[in-house]
């Protein structure tokens, strides 16, 4: 008996010695606002409210998406460092451009591959991140003194979560006409790809987007942006479940797509073979890398996105 | 101040909560300069009895050595003026040489966090004793049994108890070494009370002064060596039958075994 | 005899050395042309990330080493206790609730989700006799089971929330991520395993030899056993709650430390395993930080401490048990 009690008392004090240790690590908790005294202030996907003292001058972009988006508001002057994969696109000639004025690749996309340390010595105003994978180093900028806003980017659900993206970064430099301008061509484009569709027959038809094989077939389901711009451009999304999914080849059978498009880097017919795809006898349109970005990334692109998917659905099953 | 004797007073044992009885009533006393030997066959109770009165398995009734009774006296008290030994298990790659083992039987009796010199003298000193010092750097692990016999033993003694419990500590020696082991015993049994068990029927009259006879957990037999060794009593307690002859040069009785 | 003594030292001596030399050279190796407040800061996080990936290394090898003879088995690691499995599910199970999830609660979510795993571990392990083998197999079980469940709930979660596929990452070990205010969370659990080491390793050297043996000499092992897993649960649990999960460390640095003092006498092996773990895990954080992330970007610590440590290990292994084993 006299066991079971030394066994709790010790127990409780190693607790106690932790809960000591733990609240003090909670005492530096991220606070929900921080500093909003000085303007401008913006409002961030994550619904921060951060506060810039001055109009930034030296960036980081975090994200490929984000790249785009500073680029297309002509904004890529203030850029001193990029992600990896943005390092390396060669949309716009930002790999080009990257290389001729000095940028500085800081590692990612992911949130651990990060380079901090480089992030901490290029001493940016502000850092451009995306909210889905770099939520995470949230308290590592906050404790190194580092200004971050957080954009939809990766985890972009709709067209109006790019379209917000625009405006922040429109808001941070005060290029709110820039923006419209975007954003007008990027619907115009959609409403141009809707109308093709219209034009030749094809609205209505039920599209399938495949993103992936890995352990099974990974479809763009439902409240995704690729969802919503299907819906906008008049197209029928064939995949009847939400999110990012597997699907089995019989639940693809059973949802009856027209056609089938294949946006995945690095794939070749083999894997789809084995996949068990051709056997639906249903049009397979392969998308090469550039076009697999041009789909895969929920930025500045998704008009030309919206063209591509009509055109080469025009390309894959024809016209009335 | 010396220790007078051992009193079990009604001892049961029970494991599997009561479903197997080891022991069903135990009462022995063992004063100084006994030395008690406990034989039976497998599974007699003879390992759980030596358990018992080392404190480390659970039991009913009163055991006493001197004035402490086992269940209700600290662990740490009693380790210091006893010791058991019993079988070993010896883990590969994580097991202790063999100086290192015995040396972790001095420290009830070992003041500070590191050995003194005087731990080490006696350690070393056991070692001489039992004929194995030139093992003292061998692993645990690399021993064959009967060496991990004589350092059990050693183990057992390094600390010098009042009170020693040998669990089989003839298991897997040699005729030689069984002697020098009995003679060991005999020495001990001059300054400590020694309790053993043995499946030899001759190691324990050559050794004991007492002798227990267990069956099935009961006490069929307890007295001297000349009371015990009787055929009746044997056969109860082996299954076997025994031709009982006397020795001529120390007027002992001597039991062979019948092997038709 | 003395040789063991002769090795610690000697070890002592030279993995402390060494470890101070990378400590000094990474702080301050290639900072020339950086404006005095930013190197500051760079130091403080080169600062950070050293003494979280000290504490780490310190408190796995601790607690792998005590395990290791408190078990009496030599292929346990702290997560044999169920702790990582515990705080993967709960991590995922979090984000599976909640679409938008706070880090601090998320931190808070990961610890608890290791200590039940834990206190699972230990109620069945003492349930079925609280043996060396007890806590084994119970702990066995249970790593099992909720590894599997976070593999599952990985997959649900990726359907019901596209957005969150980043989890996966969540909790693979890297000190990429470390802020000063973790610093104080990780010196209490490891003051406490100090101390502990001072009460525990006379009685360990008892308990590898036997049950039976360590409660004649006095000691309680199933006791010291229940203190053990309790005391290397929580102070692991910290460290997946800090740095994530990170392999390797609590298994093999108890044996680098046996294999380089030629002995298994706890008193010294315990210190000089933490030792080990700590210098494993400077080493191969700073070669990530300095080599790898100009040419590939940082890799996680537990991946490169298996590739390094590895190799050191057999060959240390292959050089003592020639012939044997």
């Amino acid at each position: 008996m006299v066991d079971k009690y030394k066994t709790i008392l010790i127990t409780i004090i190693i607790v106690i010695v932790i809960l000591v240790s733990v609240l003090t690590y909670f005492k530096y908790s991220v606070p929900a606002e921080y500093n909003i005294s000085s303007e401008p202030t913006i409002v961030d996907a994550l619904n921060r409210t951060v506060s810039l003292n001055k109009a930034p001058e030296r960036i980081i972009s975090l994200a490929p998406s984000i790249t785009e988006l500073v680029f297309m508001l002509g904004q890529e002057d203030k850029l001193i460092g990029v992600d990896s994969s943005s390092y390396n696109s060669s949309y716009l000639g930002i790999n080009n451009y990257c290389r001729e004025h000095n940028i500085s690749d800081v590692g990612g996309y992911w949130w651990n591959t990060i380079d901090i340390e480089k992030i901490i010595s290029l001493n940016p105003d502000l850092i451009l991140a995306d909210m889905g994978a770099h939520i995470k180093l949230n308290q590592t900028f906050y404790e190194y003194e580092l200004t971050v806003i957080y954009l939809h980017g990766g985890s972009s659900s709709s067209i109006d979560d790019i379209y917000s993206d625009i405006d922040i970064i429109a808001n941070v430099f005060d290029v709110a006409d820039k923006a419209s301008e975007l954003k007008s061509n990027i619907s115009l484009k959609i409403e141009n790809a809707k109308k093709y569709a219209i034009e030749n027959c094809l609205n209505g038809k039920r599209v399938l987007i495949v993103v992936g094989f890995y352990n099974g077939i990974w479809v763009s389901g439902e409240q995704t942006y690729i969802d919503d711009l299907l819906n906008n451009i008049g197209l029928d999304n064939a995949a009847e479940v939400t999110g990012w999914s597997i699907a089995s080849i019989e639940d693809i059978a059973r949802w009856n797509p027209d056609v089938i498009i294949i946006a995945s880097m690095g794939i070749d017919y083999n894997v789809i073979n084995e996949s068990g795809l051709p056997l639906l006898k249903k049009p397979i349109i392969i998308l090469n890398s550039t076009e697999t970005d041009i789909l895969m990334r929920p930025g500045p692109r998704l008009g030309d996105a919206a063209l591509l998917i009509v055109y080469k659905l025009f390309n894959a099953i024809g016209g009335c | 101040m010396m220790l007078d004797k051992i009193v079990l007073d009604n001892v049961k044992i029970v494991y599997k909560k009561g479903k197997i009885i080891a022991i069903k009533n135990a009462n022995i006393v063992v004063k100084k300069g006994e030395i008690l030997g406990i034989i039976g066959s497998n599974g007699a109770g003879k390992t759980s009895l030596l358990k018992a009165i080392a404190g480390i398995v659970h039991y009913s009734g009163l055991i006493y050595i001197d004035g402490y009774e086992v269940s209700h006296t600290p662990h740490k008290v009693i380790a210091r003026i006893l010791s058991y030994a019993g079988d070993m298990d010896v883990p590969e790659i994580l097991s202790l040489t063999v100086l290192e083992a015995v040396l972790t039987s001095r420290y009830p009796v070992s003041k500070g966090f590191f050995e003194s010199e005087e731990d080490i003298k006696k350690a070393l000193e056991v070692l001489e004793t039992l004929g194995i010092l030139e093992l003292k750097d061998r692993r645990l692990d690399e021993l064959s049994s009967g060496e991990l016999r004589k350092v059990i033993l050693a183990m057992a003694l390094a600390r010098e108890p009042r009170v020693i419990l040998l669990d089989e500590p003839d298991a897997h020696l040699d005729m030689g070494s069984k002697i020098v082991v009995s003679r060991i015993i005999k020495e001990l049994g001059r300054r400590s009370i020694v309790i053993f068990t043995t499946h030899d029927i001759l190691f324990a009259i050559n050794t004991a002064s007492k002798v227990v006879l267990l069956k099935d957990g009961e006490i069929i037999g307890y007295g001297t060596v000349d009371d015990i060794v009787k055929n009746d009593l044997l056969f109860k307690t082996y299954n076997a039958r025994f031709k009982i002859l006397l020795d001529p040069d120390t007027n002992k009785p001597v039991p062979i075994p019948f092997y038709e | 005899m003395f040789r063991k003594y002769v090795c610690f030292f000697t070890s002592l001596v030279i993995i402390l050395l060494l470890i101070g030399m990378i400590y000094y050279v990474s702080l301050y190796y290639g900072l020339n042309e950086v404006p005095q407040q930013i190197m500051d800061k760079i130091v403080l996080y080169r600062e950070t990330r050293l003494i979280v990936a000290l504490l780490s290394g310190l408190i796995l090898g601790f607690t792998g080493s005590v395990l290791q003879s408190s078990l009496r088995n030599p292929l346990v690691d702290p997560y044999i206790l169920g702790i990582g499995g515990g705080a993967l599910f709960a991590t995922y199970m979090y984000h599976l609730v909640f679409k938008i999830t706070n880090l601090y609660w998320g931190a808070l979510i990961a610890s608890i989700g290791g200590l039940t795993a834990l206190a699972l571990t230990l109620v069945i392990a003492e349930t079925i006799g609280g043996s060396d083998v007890a806590y084994v197999l119970s702990g066995i079980g249970v790593s099992s089971m909720f590894s599997g469940l976070s593999i599952a709930t990985y997959y649900v979660i990726i359907s019901v929330n596209p957005a969150a596929s980043y989890v996966f990452t969540l909790l693979i070990g890297s000190f990429v991520n470390v802020t000063p205010s973790r610093i104080p969370i990780m010196i209490w659990p490891s003051l406490v395993l100090v101390i502990s080491y001072f009460i525990f390793s006379k009685p360990l050297n008892a308990m590898v030899i036997g049950d039976d043996y360590a409660k004649q000499l006095g000691y309680n092992p199933r006791f010291i056993r229940r203190i053990i897993t309790i005391l290397s649960g929580i102070t692991a649990s910290i460290v997946v709650m800090v740095s994530g999960i990170i392999g390797f460390i609590g298994l093999v640095s108890p044996h680098i430390a046996r294999l380089i003092i030629k002995s298994n006498d706890n008193r010294l092996v315990i210190p000089i395993s933490g030792l080990i773990g700590s210098l494993l895990l400077i080493s191969t954080d700073n070669f990530s930080r300095i080599i790898l992330s100009s040419l590939v970007g940082e890799i996680p610590v537990g991946a490169l401490a298996s590739s390094f440590g590895s190799p050191f290990f057999l060959f240390l292994l292959i050089r003592r048990f020639r012939g044997r084993v």
